[in-house]
């Protein structure tokens, strides 16, 4: 045991975040909480802001933190402290929502895909980078809510499974907005898929 | 092109949307400041321990005269401070104290415990001082009517409840915390439930 330790130790091998949260909620201590918001605090932001935008999104940060230091008792170690952090805050971020009667969804707008701007077959061949990242940001910002959730969520690594349990939906609901999310940014960003 | 060209693809875009946008720079400190505020009961207790003993003026000594329900010549603290809901807390009794002269004389100069007598002072009787029975963190208060949470130590509610005129310290019961002139607590007496808080 404690040569698995001295190895972490001089390995540096970094303290998961279940750990983390585990030895916080046992003794409170600040380091540990302190360790944890500096390792997800800018995923969690970068998924508000991309929901509501900055105002919002620092305001919602914090309070879901605020829940988390509170409730970290009730951290389990079954899941991770991201998911777990990510259900708190897009349950604050919907309550706010509601509560400044701003929360207005659609499951699925397929006309969104064909409403863009498709670039030809020559225009992708001469679209740099820089282009086409200004059209993943433009497309982006106009995918719907639970589709660019969905897919923001996927890119932070997170399960189809643990997507679901964050949204609070099935897993084949996700899978449909990860599909139609994709679809229309590859279809605005100029890539195509095989078979498409 | 292949879906796992197009999927990292996707990817480098998102990832490069991501390296822009960045945090206000006071949220990590607002949500820290947020944690240092709460902390677990039993730190509460270490670190109000440890406060006490470099904030020696929130210390006040006090003692109970033969003519107390308490019986004894000990002395005891009164801390006046705040509890994690920053609320106006006072405990009593936290420690029991030999009895010293300089002690005592030490008491009635200190400024908190003038700030408490204020407080008390501000009832219409300062020795019978009404309040709410509360549990709070599994330690039993009395919310005392306009004046603030009183904290008494397990071993003082004992002491009380063993007394003549004792009441049950039951979490919504209404009740007077009995003062001596020194503003400490020298029995739990029944009131009635009705009147909540008198005006």
């Amino acid at each position: 045991m404690n040569i698995t330790i001295g190895l972490k130790n001089w390995l540096n091998i970094a303290e998961s975040n279940e750990n983390l949260m585990l030895k916080y909620a046992d003794s409170g201590e600040l380091k540990y909480i302190k360790e944890i918001v500096k390792r997800l605090e800018k995923d969690l932001y970068h998924y508000l802001f991309s929901q509501v935008g900055p105002e919002l999104a620092s305001d919602v940060c914090q309070m879901a933190w605020e829940k988390v230091i509170k409730n970290r008792r009730s951290f389990s170690d079954t899941g991770t402290v991201k998911s777990w952090l990510f259900k708190i805050a897009r349950s604050a971020l919907i309550d706010e929502l509601r509560k400044q009667q701003r929360w207005q969804v659609e499951e699925f707008d397929e006309s969104n895909i064909n409403d863009h701007s498709t670039p030809s077959k020559a225009q992708f061949d001469v679209m740099n980078e820089i282009e086409q990242q200004q059209r993943f940001d433009a497309a982006f910002n106009e995918l719907p809510f639970l589709q660019r959730e969905a897919f923001i969520l996927q890119q932070e690594g997170f399960r189809l499974r643990e997507i679901a349990q964050i949204t609070h939906c099935e897993m084949e609901t996700v899978k449909s907005r990860l599909r139609y999310a994709k679809q229309t940014l590859t279809t605005l960003i100029g890539e195509t898929r095989e078979g498409e | 092109m292949s879906n796992k060209h197009t999927e990292t693809r996707l990817q480098e875009c998102y990832e490069n949307r991501k390296k822009n946008v960045i945090p206000p720079p006071n949220l990590q400190e607002a949500i820290l400041a947020n944690a240092k505020q709460t902390k677990p009961s039993i730190w509460k207790w270490v670190s109000w321990q440890y406060a006490m003993g470099i904030f020696v003026a929130v210390i006040i000594f006090g003692w109970n005269r033969n003519d107390a329900p308490l019986q004894t010549n000990e002395q005891y603290s009164v801390v006046a401070t705040y509890n994690t809901d920053h609320t106006t807390t006072y405990y009593h009794d936290v420690t029991f104290l030999s009895a010293d002269q300089n002690d005592v004389k030490n008491i009635k100069e200190n400024a908190h415990y003038q700030q408490y007598l204020a407080a008390i002072e501000s009832l219409k009787d300062k020795r019978k001082l009404p309040g709410i029975v509360k549990s709070i963190d599994n330690e039993i208060v009395i919310q005392v009517c306009d004046v603030g949470v009183f904290q008494l130590s397990r071993e003082m509610v004992n002491h009380l409840l063993h007394a003549p005129s004792h009441s049950q310290m039951v979490a919504g019961k209404a009740v007077y915390l009995m003062a001596d002139e020194n503003g400490f607590i020298t029995a739990i007496e029944n009131r009635d439930s009705l009147q909540q808080c008198p005006s």
